[in-house]
């Protein structure tokens, strides 16, 4: 996005006062100038605003159930008898108790389940995208700069990764690691895993694609005629430089991650009910769509609504934090 | 009989005295008129692939269903009835349903003229025999229903095992032989170890049709069954995806009182889910006007199968089928923990995960209340709701530490799992800590029957083979017949009662039909008493069908499923 010429002037021109500075010269880092970009963009701003509202229902989700404000598990028959077991009553059954209705067939509190599953989703999404952003970074680095036959041996075991039919190794491998109950943790820790390790690719091709174009520019030519390290060139040269686009990724990786959960979740690699995930509420509201819609909705336009403001946030992020955008 | 088979996507068939089919049945039906209907294509759209079509193999109720009025024809069937008319066994091949001997262990049947092999060969007692015989080939024919091994009078090894190992190894032939007599291509004597008065029930079963012996491929037969029915495989039959029939030209409709046979052409196609197929089904777009399933309505469709807009398209049946929780007595081995856990359990909650009582009733019996074996009574004196208070004072009663740690086992699907929630809840109110594991479906069987992998508690559902307690107590409840070293066969709660054991033997030898349902109706209640066994449903099946299809008949005495001996497509 374009940024009125007179900002951009009020920061370069430097009024000629003979040599006396009268107005003092603002200095801004780089981030402070992304962060006027990003303040200007009402799209961004609005899905920041929903990333965070999302969050912060996340982090206290755990609270709320062990205060017993929300309660995902417990099953009220009593109020799902309705033909089919739908919920009694209109819009899923809501009520003052059960804001956005109960489950038909089992009468748990929609609202509690989703709240409650949004936190499964960003812990593993989080940690999974942390994951993504160690190994991709590190091996786009080492790739880029390298070259040779280490470049050539990685950037082969990213073709390799990428060739994987994820879903189908994910269904393969998941008795091996899971075995019996009680295996929630192990079903956590697994998706973080696996999920990172096929995320890890995309990543460290462009990391290594930027870090092949920056080797030879000046200042990295400099520091090495000053006797710098490889280390130092690195990760004290290289890398933050590479925050921007890590950044766009890891926003634009993340919402992927929590789509690829419900996807695993109608596969059947999940919680143990009666714990809810995003995926497993969704998919157990699909066939619903015609029959009780609303229970349809609502986690639908919760994954949506995940989706969408990771995306716009990373599409934002992307635009304020390339200095080119300023020059369009 | 493997309860893997035989559970799994309904078991085998269903027996039925069936009160009534439900309201819905009636409605919308318009008896198919000879001639009239004939002709066109009838498309089965099911979500599970039938398991075996080979007959010997087949021990699901939707593949006996399909394969009984298609490719093997047998002795005796079921008539397309509605309701109890259903249970009242007729003659197919034979004559007529049979002459037995006083002692009820001697039969002898006539087969018809004209009943004639898809190249136009006569079908004779030599192929029911040979068909017959390759039950007892456990290793290749493995996973059918094995009633012929317990009846016929073939000689016993040191186990009590009959010493036959079928035609493919031929070990103990001569014995065999002499338990079917063929004293004319068109006369066949069963001679019987014990009496069986309901004998000429057992033959409905295709494990008890022809096959003939050269066109038999073993362990391959399920893709290439050579028919002696209305209709045979056109191609390859593909076992997980389905296949195509076509019209045997040789079939003699004066030979088969039982098949009007009206499509040309019958298309099989495996593999949508239930929603999806009821969403198709629903659309009645393209080939679905001329679709039928034998898959039920899932319970996200049933209020709109129900519905003001499709309720003339739709069907339901009391399908004989109850779902029950086996407890292992080795791993729950206190009597009063078992019973606190069948006190807990809330019915109600159960049948409503289901979908409600458009798909089932709650019931404390483990026989159908279709069966004349089925006496309604009262084990624990809790009601369907259960109680976790009583439970808890039980189970403290038997003084072990609580929360008392179980395991429970259950074939996962986003229904199974609602239900399994409410389970757990009532469970851990009376003082348990249940753990749910949901197991893949299709391996769900062979995890559960392992004394290995088992848990304390599984989940199953069964129907009876025909009308009868004989096809439901001896089959799950015999220990000796079931428990070997790697496999608890049907018998998932490992029990293995020497009282039950006698008192089977005893109401097994019974010649009196009524004497010996009242026997299977006391071992019901001693097994259900002693917590081994927690019946919770008795199931319904609701179909939808579409809008060219006529003469829809639901068969209760086929585990309720289509009959499509008389359904016609317009």
């Amino acid at each position: 996005m374009s940024v009125p010429v007179s900002e951009v002037e009020a920061v370069l021109d430097v009024p000629d006062t003979g040599g006396v500075a009268v107005v003092p010269i603002e200095g801004r880092s780089p981030a402070s100038l992304a962060w006027r970009r990003l303040r200007r963009d009402r799209v961004t701003m609005a899905s920041l605003a929903v990333v965070i509202l999302l969050s912060l229902l996340a982090v206290a989700a755990p609270f709320l159930k062990a205060f017993h404000v929300i309660d995902p598990s417990t099953p009220h028959p009593d109020l799902v008898q309705g033909v089919g077991s739908l919920p009694t009553g209109p819009f899923s059954g809501a009520s003052t108790a059960h804001w956005l209705g109960v489950v038909p067939g089992v009468g748990q509190d929609v609202l509690s389940r989703v709240l409650y599953g949004l936190t499964f989703d960003f812990t593993i999404a989080i940690a999974a995208t942390a994951l993504t952003v160690l190994i991709g970074t590190t091996v786009g680095i080492v790739a880029g700069y390298t070259g040779n036959w280490v470049d050539a041996a990685l950037s082969r075991m990213m073709d390799l990764v990428l060739a994987f039919p994820q879903l189908i190794m994910l269904i393969a491998l998941s008795p091996l690691f899971l075995g019996q109950p009680p295996r929630n943790a192990r079903v956590v820790v697994y998706l973080i895993v696996v999920l990172a390790l096929f995320g890890w690719p995309y990543l460290a091709r462009i990391v290594r694609s930027e870090v092949l174009s920056m080797r030879e520019l000046d200042y990295v030519m400099a520091a090495r005629s000053l006797g710098a390290g490889t280390g130092r060139i690195l990760w004290k040269e290289l890398l933050p430089s590479l925050r921007g686009p890590i950044l766009v990724y890891a926003t634009i990786i993340l919402p992927v991650f929590i789509s690829s959960e419900a996807a695993l979740a109608y596969l059947g690699i999940s919680l143990q009910p009666p714990f809810p995930t995003l995926g497993s509420v969704l998919n157990d509201a699909v066939p619903y769509v015609t029959s009780d819609t609303s229970y349809f909705l609502v986690p639908g336009v919760a994954l949506v609504l995940v989706v969408l403001s990771f995306n716009l946030l990373g599409d934002g992020l992307g635009d304020a934090l390339n200095p080119r955008s300023d020059r369009t | 009989m493997r309860l893997a088979k035989a559970c799994l996507a309904g078991g085998a068939i269903a027996a039925l005295v069936l009160s009534a089919c439900t309201g819905k049945s009636g409605k919308g039906h318009e008896t198919a008129g000879a001639g009239q209907h004939g002709g066109g294509t009838l498309y089965v759209n099911t979500s599970r692939a039938y398991t075996h079509l080979d007959p010997q193999r087949n021990y699901f109720g939707d593949a006996i269903a399909f394969d009984s009025r298609t490719l093997a024809r047998t002795l005796t069937t079921f008539p397309p009835a509605e309701g109890t008319k259903s249970t009242d066994v007729v003659a197919d091949v034979a004559t007529d349903t049979g002459t037995r001997s006083a002692d009820a262990k001697t039969w002898t049947f006539s087969i018809k003229p004209d009943v004639k092999w898809q190249d136009g060969k006569a079908v004779t007692c030599a192929d029911f025999k040979y068909g017959i015989s390759r039950t007892f080939a456990t290793d290749i024919i493995e996973s059918g229903p094995l009633y012929a091994l317990d009846y016929l009078a073939v000689p016993r090894d040191a186990n009590g095992q009959a010493a036959y190992d079928g035609p493919y190894k031929k070990n103990g032939q001569a014995g065999f032989d002499k338990s079917i007599d063929c004293p004319a291509p068109n006369k066949i004597v069963f001679h019987l170890r014990h009496p069986v008065a309901d004998f000429y029930e057992t033959l409905t079963m295709p494990a008890f049709a022809a096959v003939r012996q050269d066109k038999d491929t073993g362990a391959k037969y399920d893709s290439s069954v050579f028919s002696d029915g209305p209709y045979m495989i056109e191609g390859k039959w593909e076992p997980t995806r389905g296949g195509t029939l076509v019209r045997n030209p040789n079939w003699v409709a004066s030979s088969d009182t039982v098949r009007k046979a009206y499509p040309d052409k019958i298309v099989v196609a495996f593999g949508d889910t239930a929603d999806t197929v009821y969403q198709k089904l629903e659309s009645d777009n393209g080939t679905a006007t001329n679709t039928v399933t034998t898959t039920s309505a899932p319970p996200a469709a049933i209020a709109t199968v129900l519905g003001p807009r499709l309720q003339n398209r739709s069907a339901s049946v009391d399908d004989g089928y109850i779902h029950y929780l086996s407890v292992n007595v080795v791993k729950v081995p206190d009597k009063q923990v078992r019973q606190a856990i069948a006190m807990a359990v809330n019915r109600t909650a159960y049948v409503t995960a289901w979908g409600g009582s458009a798909v089932g009733s709650p019931t404390n019996s483990w026989i159908s209340p279709l069966l004349k074996a089925y006496t309604k009574y009262d084990p624990f004196g809790v009601s369907d709701n259960g109680d976790p208070a009583k439970a808890k004072a039980v189970l403290q009663a038997a003084g072990v530490k609580l929360p008392y740690p179980i395991r429970f086992q259950y074939s996962k699907d986003n229904t199974q799992d609602k239900a399994a929630t409410t389970l757990k809840s009532d469970l851990e109110q009376a003082g348990f800590k249940v753990t749910l594991d949901g197991l893949n479906p299709d391996t769900y069987y062979d995890i559960v029957a392992n004394p290995k992998q088992t848990a304390e508690v599984t989940w199953a559902r069964w129907a009876a083979d025909w009308p009868s307690g004989s096809t439901v107590i001896p089959p799950l409840a015999d220990g000796r017949a079931n428990i070997s070293q790697d496999t608890l066969g049907n018998d998932l709660a490992a029990y293995n009662d020497p009282y039950t054991n006698k008192a089977i033997d005893a109401a097994l030898s019974l010649t009196d039909a009524a004497a010996q349902q009242q026997a299977w109706s006391a071992l019901d209640q001693r097994i259900v008493k002693d917590g081994v066994i927690i019946p919770l449903m008795a199931n319904k099946a609701l179909y939808l069908y579409g809008s060219n299809i006529k003469g829809f008949l639901l068969n209760a005495a086929f585990g309720g499923f289509v009959d499509l001996a008389v359904v016609a497509v317009q």
